[in-house]
């Protein structure tokens, strides 16, 4: 990090910003109580309370980043804070305070004894704010950037080597796709993973995967898939009569999936196509 | 429950099947499934075959049981169940059981005062004489009475300020109990410790990445910072070789996770296979198997044992199908490959360097605008344990075909933690049977739903499996094709095992909250 940048840094930290866009965590009290699931940490984990962690930051930026750097991973000349056992181990000064009372270098010149307890327990909320930043669920993906393909090469896919257009039209089916997902990479997500779960937005309608079930010297009977394993086959035919069968050597099943194209794509496209083909569609308005 | 229905689809297969004199390894007991894997060697096979291909079809369920762990805790059955002198002995999350194994009936249950931690996953307990031992979510090595469940001592074995937490399950190797610990939260680094099985005094800790100057492996990082916090957690049971005392350690990804531009370099020995002394805790050798990931692929998966002839001549080989997709036999005594090769096609690697280790394509590490890569993070395979059966000579695991895109969310030059994820997907499942001589795939039984289930491969050429629909399936070993199933209540989430109690030869498996006890009981 050149002069320049440091400065603008500790700028954008007075200005009460940050490197990356974090999200507001809600007030909530520190203390023991047992939290269910996946939850990660000790019971007694301190919960940062994010207006005490804003006048930390103030305070990290006038007496701590230029050593220990602005996001508090350290920098050439102070060490990596969101890996200390003095943070790690902290409650709301618990283990910072006597580290400050014993006489540690400010930018300030003046005494770290002076920290009063209540700018202690803010800088150990601004330092515990970091710390979850690089936790796994981090909210630095929520907003990212993708656009970075070229719409004319996107275009040329879609209608060539891509064969979208065996199945689209962006003035039929795809009309207007560019504003149907919150987000760029929602649309990617579609894109690819029609039947996955990653797109906020609304791609094109798909029909469902259709069974054709012949038992041994009868009829074939037709109709949406419901059901389908080694032992059993089950469908829901046109009048809405559900099927079932158990499966037996003699049993013919035939499974037609309308996304068959969308999951042998994977294996062709390339990365360079997936962001060529986003850009292009984020134009389809 | 006596699906006989199924019976048409039954192969009729002779059960004179013998294993060949090459594969000369002692077997695993049948009276009994005192560790993790049923013995020391992973395999998880058995050589009982009361059960078999011919008769596999008439089995039935003999009990039922339902967890009912303490206030606030989770259900959720992961852990594979022992089984020592007709009583089943099981843990959940902060939880311990002991059962009646003729019955299902509780004889004890023991809670655990949490602290917190992570929970996703308590892995079962390791024994030792009358003691039994596991993992809390609190970073505890927990000893109990086999008896009467009472506590004998407890040893913290990790710092949940550092976003550790233990779910392994312990394994009893001579006189020491070896732990595991878990965590990918922050950037620490990963370890195994020996505790004396008696007091639970420490032994020795070995760490799987460089901790200073001069340790091995840090020629593989940018520097000691990087690589003291490099990851490489220990997340599944270790195997073991009586014979030389060597231990096999599996290991976790490098930290930070997704972002890599801090740490360029293999960053050994994350993602590897480790023999290491089982007295001393010192490393005999390493293979990486998935040098520099940058995709949450840990390693750890288990290492098999199994000995058995190359070229006609007997060997001692360590296998392991990967998380990569990759699937790695070995020389055990030397760490020298012998078999490197694809178990599902994957879309990441340049074929294998010197060392027999896949070369990753920089083309497909995390990008800002996405990277499609398969295997998704989820992985070709993951925790749940694979089998191989000498009956057969071939290494069984359920594998997954799976797509994601990986997003870099942080690039500067110093990311922590994650710094990115994986999102959307698409998968299919198959269970694989694969030659350990050649790699090659012999048959795959392609499943219509995902399936993440361990395996049991048994001496009635039989594998019992989860299977979609809630099942549990056992399937031909020699031909994949099915033979029996059985619907739960939820999916498969425990490994099968079995045992013979009073002449009765057992399956049981877990599903969510519930254990089920399977037998032949028609006379």
């Amino acid at each position: 990090m050149n002069r320049f940048e440091r400065y603008a840094l500790i700028a954008a930290l007075l200005a009460g910003g940050s490197v990356f866009a974090l999200a507001q965590r809600p007030a909530a009290a520190t203390g023991a109580q047992r939290t269910s699931g996946d939850s990660i940490g000790p019971y007694n984990k301190q919960i940062v309370d994010p207006a005490a962690a804003d006048r930390g930051r103030h305070l990290y930026a006038i007496e701590c980043v230029e050593c220990h750097g602005p996001t508090a991973r350290g920098s050439d000349t102070g060490p990596n804070l969101i890996r200390s056992n003095v943070v790690l181990h902290d409650r709301v000064g618990s283990e910072l305070g006597p580290f400050m009372k014993k006489g540690h270098p400010m930018q300030s010149k003046t005494s770290s004894a002076s920290l009063t307890n209540e700018q202690i327990a803010d800088l150990s909320h601004f330092l515990k704010q970091r710390v979850d930043d690089a936790l796994k669920r981090q909210p630095m993906g929520d907003h990212i950037n993708i656009i970075t393909g070229d719409p004319a090469a996107g275009k040329a896919y879609f209608e060539g080597a891509g064969k979208c257009v065996s199945c689209h039209s962006v003035t039929g089916n795809l009309a207007g796709i560019g504003g149907r997902f919150a987000e760029p990479v929602d649309l990617q997500q579609a894109m690819l993973f029609p039947t996955g779960r990653g797109g906020r937005g609304r791609g094109a309608s798909t029909a469902p995967v259709k069974l054709t079930v012949t038992p041994s010297g009868g009829q074939a009977v037709t109709g949406d898939l419901v059901f389908l394993d080694d032992f059993d086959a089950q469908l829901r035919d046109s009048a809405g009569k559900l099927h079932t069968w158990t499966r037996t050597p003699n049993l013919k099943v035939e499974k037609t999936d309308p996304l068959a194209g969308h999951h042998e794509l994977l294996d062709r496209i390339t990365d360079k196509n997936i962001h060529d083909l986003v850009v292009y569609l984020e134009t389809v308005k | 429950m006596n699906r006989s229905r199924c019976s048409l689809l039954v192969v009729p297969v002779v059960i004179a099947l013998a294993i060949p004199a090459l594969f000369a390894q002692a077997p695993m007991p049948t009276d009994s499934w005192p560790t993790y894997n049923g013995d020391f060697s992973g395999r998880r096979f058995s050589p009982l075959a009361k059960i078999n291909a011919a008769n596999v079809h008439e089995l039935t369920l003999s009990w039922m049981w339902r967890v009912n762990a303490g206030e606030g805790a989770s259900s959720r059955l992961r852990s594979t169940p022992l089984m020592v002198d007709g009583v089943t002995y099981l843990s959940t999350e902060d939880n311990a059981f002991a059962l009646d194994a003729r019955t299902g009936r509780e004889v004890w249950h023991y809670v655990w005062p949490s602290s917190g931690g992570r929970h996703n996953g308590n892995k079962g307990m390791g024994l030792f004489g009358n003691f039994l031992y596991f993992e809390t979510g609190d970073c505890h090595l927990v000893s109990l009475n086999k008896e009467d469940g009472k506590l004998r001592w407890s040893k913290s074995i990790c710092d949940l300020d550092q976003f550790y937490f233990a779910s392994v399950a312990p394994v009893v190797v001579g006189n020491h109990v070896i732990a595991g610990v878990s965590g990918d939260d922050t950037d620490v680094a990963g370890y195994i410790e020996a505790h004396d099985p008696e007091t639970g005094e420490l032994q020795w800790r070995f760490y799987t990445v460089p901790q200073k100057k001069g340790d091995p492996g840090m020629e593989s990082w940018p520097n000691a910072d990087m690589a003291s916090h490099g990851g490489g957690m220990t997340w599944v049971p270790i195997t073991y070789d009586p014979e030389t005392k060597i231990i096999y350690v599996t290991t976790g990804n490098p930290q930070p996770v997704i972002a890599y531009a801090n740490r360029k370099g293999d960053d050994l020995y994350t993602c590897s296979m480790i023999a290491v002394n089982a007295d001393t805790g010192k490393m005999a050798w390493a293979f990486q198997t998935s040098p520099h990931d940058t995709h949450d692929w840990d390693s750890t998966q288990p290492a098999v044992l199994f000995d058995a002839p190359i070229d006609g001549r007997p060997r001692k080989l360590v296998a392991q199908a990967a998380r990569n997709g990759h699937f790695f036999v070995l020389d055990r005594i030397t760490g020298k490959p012998i078999v490197k090769t694809e178990f599902v096609k994957t879309n990441w690697s340049l074929g294998y360097d010197a060392k027999g280790q896949p070369i990753p394509n920089p083309e497909k590490f995390p990008s800002l605008a996405g990277s499609l890569v398969s295997p998704n993070q989820g992985g070709a395979t993951n925790w749940y344990p694979s089998s191989f059966s000498p009956l057969t000579g071939l290494f069984y695991v359920n594998a997954n075909r799976a797509f994601s895109v990986y997003y870099l969310y942080d690039a500067t030059d110093n990311p922590q933690g994650w710094g990115g994820n994986d999102r959307g997907g698409w998968s299919e499942s198959m269970l694989e049977a694969i030659d350990y001589k050649t790699g090659k795939i012999k048959w795959s039984h392609k499943w219509e739903a995902g399936t993440n289930s361990g395996l049991l491969t048994t001496a009635g050429n039989l594998i019992f499996t989860g299977a979609p629909g809630n099942a549990i399936a056992a399937l031909n070993s020699t031909t994949g094709d099915p033979l029996w199933h059985a619907r739960l209540a939820t999916g498969v989430s425990t490994p099968p095992v079995t045992w013979e109690l009073d002449g009765t030869q057992y399956m049981m498996v877990g599903g969510g909250d519930t254990l089920y006890a399977f037998a032949l009981l028609a006379k």
